[in-house]
């Protein structure tokens, strides 16, 4: 008996050894340096409309589809991102596949966000060349300096972005003394057919430039684009953090002979030639209870003044009416048109308020992170709202529920979206 | 004749040589003072004060000097600091420092101490056998340029474990860089600390954002400013040390308000010196947090340290967090490195 307990007791000791040799377990192999890389993430997104069909963008773009089921929308997308690096060269892939089951069915798009090759063969110089994401700007939630980029969705700004294929370098220098940092970010912007040709006009070879500075503990970027695919621009954003919990960022871009397209209320379609300078401000503060506020905001002088959005949500009613009476979708189909350009901007007015605010863990909830996003109309007084829960538990998986409320009266940005609501559920998972 | 010669005039050479590095590293201390005399009272105003008192490694005051800058009308403080530092002072002490005399010390390698009293009592302090203690423990810790391999785990109340791997570079007193190879939802964000200045880069936003010291990037215990922890004396200076028969007990200041923690108490294994354990508290000495040195370890290169790491906390009741160094060694790298362009790149420092 005594022997079994002996034995018993040392294999509870043994075991206990293991247990507490393995607690702290560091592995080589999980830091080995591999040549080959492969990652990404899977996500399954359902999502749920509360459509307002008085809404005028409701009846633009979905007049004819009375019958189908527009509320659910289910989408699947796989990201895979790779690289193999040798010596100094790297060589790097993201590629994004979406599946979409809506009302027309079924759809897929693959399409590559990144490709290129990076020659590194010091720490103060770098080459890169191919389809590549620059992301410039210090703003959140938008960023007017981001002259080679795509723009970001206000309501997802974390979101992989297509890039464009671009030549760049990049040279840093280091001093001593108020200017601590110095670099430069020369870029060639090809856009010909089948190259960059959503870029702007077709068959020129743009030069854009970006020099960043760390002057006085404070981030200063100058920027600019030439080259004639998209009128001459420049820009500069600075970030700076005032104390230790609170951040300011700014950006101005300066676009010369914007050219904006709009529509009156009977449909003639108007051009309209300018000088735009847009601009951002914003902070970001932390608590001491973990709540972060990011408030920004934000004047886009390439956006439309009220009456000119005004102007188009009447086209759209008496293209409407028109199609009610006769059947005759002429009017529709132009205005739709039109709103492939800047009518179709995610915020397509001029003055917008962004505030953000996220209580990380509360009430002792780890990996668990609630949030709200605001983001506020100034011209017309409309806005959209939406809580958001985010919880990281489970290794390597993501969890997301959103919910955006859209509110605004009638003729407004917020007020004439096709949605009054919308509910999206976001699991990802990474690999 | 000719088996001494050579070697005679090796240590001749050599002799100058060394007395010049020796003088080179030795510390020499400039306190602002109101007056010419070690007994008065420490200048409230670094960069404006009437005089300079410079002592050498005793204690012995070996200088007074006139500020020549005391009545400039621009860059007082960069100015003086640039003048000391030409004088080979080591150490500034003052009651106050505006932040571009800060920026300039720090641009000098120049180490500063914000005290009040009286001028001899100050210098006293400073080369107070726990400054210097502080000082080897930070160089026993880790080199003064590395990198190394990390591994962070949060441990929840019920056992269940989130572990971060981070490959880690550090430069000299004030650059730190992180970068995180595993969980896959994390790979390949980077953390930069430059003097105070925190960013943080997460390869979908784009631009590094800035972050600070009291937040956490990984979550549970530690923070920003654990996770890219500069030299301890160069954030803090000791105010008091205890000599147990095993251990020293250290009661370290901050510096400025800046630093994460208003007070460290820090025990010191006396043979190793190397930490045992830290509380940090606030300047009302209320517990923070308490981190525990555990296992030391051979890395090779002479880095003989803890290989582990815990801490817990009173305002995070059950939680744990662990962070375990699997590789340590001595590296060079270029200030450049340790900018927000280079943030992307970190990955191609790994060998």
């Amino acid at each position: 008996m005594r022997l079994w307990v002996a034995i018993a007791i040392l294999l509870t000791l043994t075991y206990g050894m293991a247990l507490a040799e393995e607690e702290y377990a560091f592995d080589l192999s999980e830091i080995e340096e591999k040549p080959f890389h492969l990652g990404g993430y899977v996500e399954f997104r359902p999502v749920l409309f509360g459509l307002d069909k008085n809404s005028t963008l409701h009846k633009l773009r979905l007049y004819d589809r009375g019958r189908e089921n527009i509320r659910e929308e289910y989408n699947f997308a796989a990201l895979l991102d790779g690289s193999y690096k040798k010596g100094t060269t790297e060589f790097r892939a993201i590629v994004n596949t979406d599946f979409r089951k809506s009302y027309l069915g079924w759809s897929e798009e693959t399409k590559l966000y990144e490709g290129y090759m990076s020659l590194r063969p010091s720490s103060t110089f770098n080459f890169n060349i191919g389809k590549r994401t620059l992301k410039w700007g210090t703003g959140y939630a938008w960023n007017p300096v981001a002259f080679l980029d795509r723009p970001k969705d206000p309501y997802d700004p974390d979101l992989a972005r297509e890039g464009f294929v671009v030549a760049s370098a990049n040279h840093i220098k280091s001093f001593d003394g108020p200017l601590k940092t110095f670099s430069f970010t020369p870029a060639l912007v090809p856009v010909y057919d089948h190259v960059n040709d959503d870029f702007g006009r077709i068959n020129r070879l743009n030069f854009a430039g970006k020099m960043y500075f760390l002057l006085y503990d404070t981030d200063i970027d100058l920027m600019f684009l030439a080259g004639g695919s998209k009128t001459n621009r420049y820009g500069m954003d600075f970030s700076r953090n005032i104390t230790s919990n609170l951040e300011m960022h700014g950006e101005i871009a300066f676009v010369n002979d914007h050219k904006k397209r709009f529509v009156n209320s009977d449909g003639t379609v108007f051009t309209k030639e300018y000088d735009a300078t847009s601009y951002l401000l914003g902070l970001r503060y932390l608590t001491t209870s973990d709540t972060t506020y990011i408030f920004e905001y934000f004047h886009d002088a390439t956006g439309y003044a009220e009456s000119e959005l005004t102007d188009y949500f009447e086209f759209i009613d008496k293209g409407y009416d028109t199609y009610l009476t006769s059947g005759d979708d002429s009017l529709l189909r132009k205005a739709s048109n039109v709103a492939g350009g800047s009518y179709n901007k995610r915020n397509p007015m001029r003055d917008y308020l962004y505030l953000r605010v996220s209580q990380k863990e509360p009430f002792d909830i780890l990996y668990c992170t609630p949030s709200i996003t605001g983001i506020f109309n100034i011209n017309d007084k409309s806005f959209s709202i939406g809580p958001q829960l985010l919880y990281t538990g489970i290794k390597n998986l993501e969890l997301r529920l959103k919910t955006t409320f859209l509110l605004g009266g009638s003729y407004t940005e917020f007020g004439e979206k096709q949605s009054d609501y919308r509910i999206e559920l976001r699991l990802r998972y990474y690999f | 004749m000719k088996n001494t010669l050579f070697p005679t005039l090796v240590v001749l050479f050599l002799l100058p040589a060394m007395a010049c590095a020796a003088q080179k590293n030795a510390v020499k201390i400039a306190v602002a003072s109101n007056s010419k005399d070690a007994a008065s009272s420490i200048s409230s105003k670094a960069g404006r004060c009437p005089h300079y008192l410079i002592f050498n490694s005793t204690g012995e005051l070996i200088e007074a000097v006139g500020n020549p800058y005391k009545d400039a009308e621009r860059r007082a403080g960069q100015e003086t600091a640039d003048f000391l530092a030409a004088k080979g002072v080591t150490i500034i002490i003052a009651e106050t420092f505006g932040d571009k005399m800060i920026e300039a010390m720090r641009n000098n390698g120049t180490d500063y101490f914000q005290l009040h009293g009286i001028v001899r009592d100050a210098v006293k302090k400073v080369l107070s056998p726990g400054n210097k203690i502080l000082m080897k423990l930070d160089r026993n810790l880790s080199p003064q340029s590395y990198e190394s391999y990390r591994k962070l785990i949060n441990i929840e109340p019920n056992g269940r474990k989130r572990e971060y791997v981070l490959f880690t570079v550090k430069k000299g007193k004030d650059k730190v860089a992180a970068l995180f190879l595993s969980p896959a939802s994390e790979r390949g964000r980077s953390t930069l600390r430059s003097d105070e200045n925190m960013w943080l880069y997460i390869p979908n936003v784009g631009k590094p954002v800035r972050i600070t010291s009291l937040q956490s990037v990984v979550g549970g215990v530690f923070n920003n400013s654990d996770i890219l922890r500069l030299d301890y004396a160069a954030e803090y200076f000791v105010e008091q040390m205890e000599e147990l028969s095993d251990k020293y007990v250290l009661r370290l200041k901050a510096k400025t308000k800046t630093v994460a923690y208003d007070k460290l108490k820090m025990w010191v294994d006396k043979d190793k010196v190397l930490p045992t354990r830290i509380e940090c508290l606030t300047e009302a000495s209320m517990l923070i947090k308490t981190i525990y040195f555990k296992q030391t370890k051979d890395f090779g290169g002479n880095v003989v340290r803890p290989s582990v790491i815990e801490t817990d906390s009173p305002l995070h009741k059950g939680y744990k967090s662990v962070m375990i160094f699997a590789q340590m060694k001595k590296r060079t790298f270029k200030d450049e490195v340790f900018t927000l362009t280079f943030m992307r790149n970190l990955e191609s420092l790994r060998q």
